[in-house]
């Protein structure tokens, strides 16, 4: 979900984001409320009054965190 | 009394520096891998790699202490040159040694062990007691015969960097070839720490290797971290 919205620019409508990563309604509710807990992701409103999902910072190191732990694990043979 | 230094006397202290070196690559690589575990505690492999570079990190510190401690000794020892202080010095050094020596082998031991394991899927208990206790054993006569305990290091290296290759020739990236290419060169200095007792030169040709390896080490842990970041 996190690399769905960097590929957006940091910003996305939640309906897009559920189609984006491939959710039912269900798992992206579940998962958006953990998200948005760990603040990793933040809900704000558009002028136009339209929800979005912004990657905050710590969202933005956690997605580069684990792209390096990918590399690791890819790189060492897990 | 038996033989216990293998460095060269000009060579007193550079390698204390090498095993530094050793140290701070084992230690920021174990670090940064207890953190990827950290974020997801279901995969074991990263503790169990994490342990085991931390392990090898703190058997280098055992091998500093002890190498310094005799280094220090066997300078007072020249300098004031009295037989009967001489004789002490040389007994105290000689514990110090026993119990330093086992210590950094048998962390070692274990800590190449944890790695292989990490590999090769041993992790059941009985195991690792079973294996825990044949490197005890292999510890405690490697003071007796110094190559046994490199020789032991070497097997455990030769499956590790079995593996790393296996990799390699899997992902054909860079960093996989870089950590083949490092653990290699420090199969070779346990290959030729092995004859350190034939001739104490190679003590130093081992060393050099070592340090290649481990900076090499951390060259190819950097750039697995850069290839991570690079990713989008």
């Amino acid at each position: 979900m996190l690399s769905a919205i960097q590929t957006k620019g940091g910003r996305i409508k939640p309906t897009h984001l559920m189609y984006k990563a491939n959710l039912s309604n269900e798992q992206m509710k579940s998962y958006l409320e953990e998200l948005l807990d760990k603040e990793l992701v933040e809900r704000i409103k558009s002028e136009k009054d339209n929800t979005y999902l912004i990657i905050t910072n710590r969202g933005d190191k956690f997605v580069q965190k684990l792209r390096e732990m990918k590399q690791f694990e890819r790189s060492f043979g897990f | 009394m038996i033989n216990i230094l293998f460095s060269p006397r000009w060579f007193y202290g550079k390698d204390i520096m090498i095993d530094a070196v050793s140290v701070i690559v084992l230690a920021f690589i174990s670090y940064i891998t207890f953190r990827y575990y950290k974020i997801n505690k279901n995969k074991k492999q990263h503790l169990s790699f994490s342990i085991a570079t931390g392990l090898l990190a703190l058997s280098f510190i055992f091998k500093i202490i002890t190498n310094f401690t005799l280094y220090t000794f066997e300078l007072h020892t020249k300098n004031f040159g009295l037989l009967t202080f001489t004789y002490q010095t040389v007994e105290a050094s000689n514990t110090l040694f026993l119990v330093g020596t086992l210590l950094y082998r048998f962390l070692t031991l274990i800590g190449f062990y944890l790695l292989f394991s990490t590999y090769y899927n041993e992790k059941q208990k009985p195991v690792f007691l079973i294996m825990s206790y044949f490197i005890f054993v292999a510890t405690y006569f490697a003071s007796q015969a110094y190559y046994v305990f490199h020789l032991s290091a070497f097997l455990f290296l030769l499956f590790i960097v079995k593996k790393y290759f296996d990799n390699y020739k899997k992902t054909r990236d860079k960093p996989a070839k870089l950590i083949f290419a490092s653990f290699i060169i420090i199969l070779i200095s346990h290959a030729i720490f092995i004859f350190v007792e034939l001739e104490h030169l190679l003590y130093v040709v081992a060393e050099i290797t070592q340090l290649l390896g481990y900076t090499m080490l951390l060259i190819s842990f950097i750039t697995v971290l850069r290839y991570g970041k690079k990713k989008k």
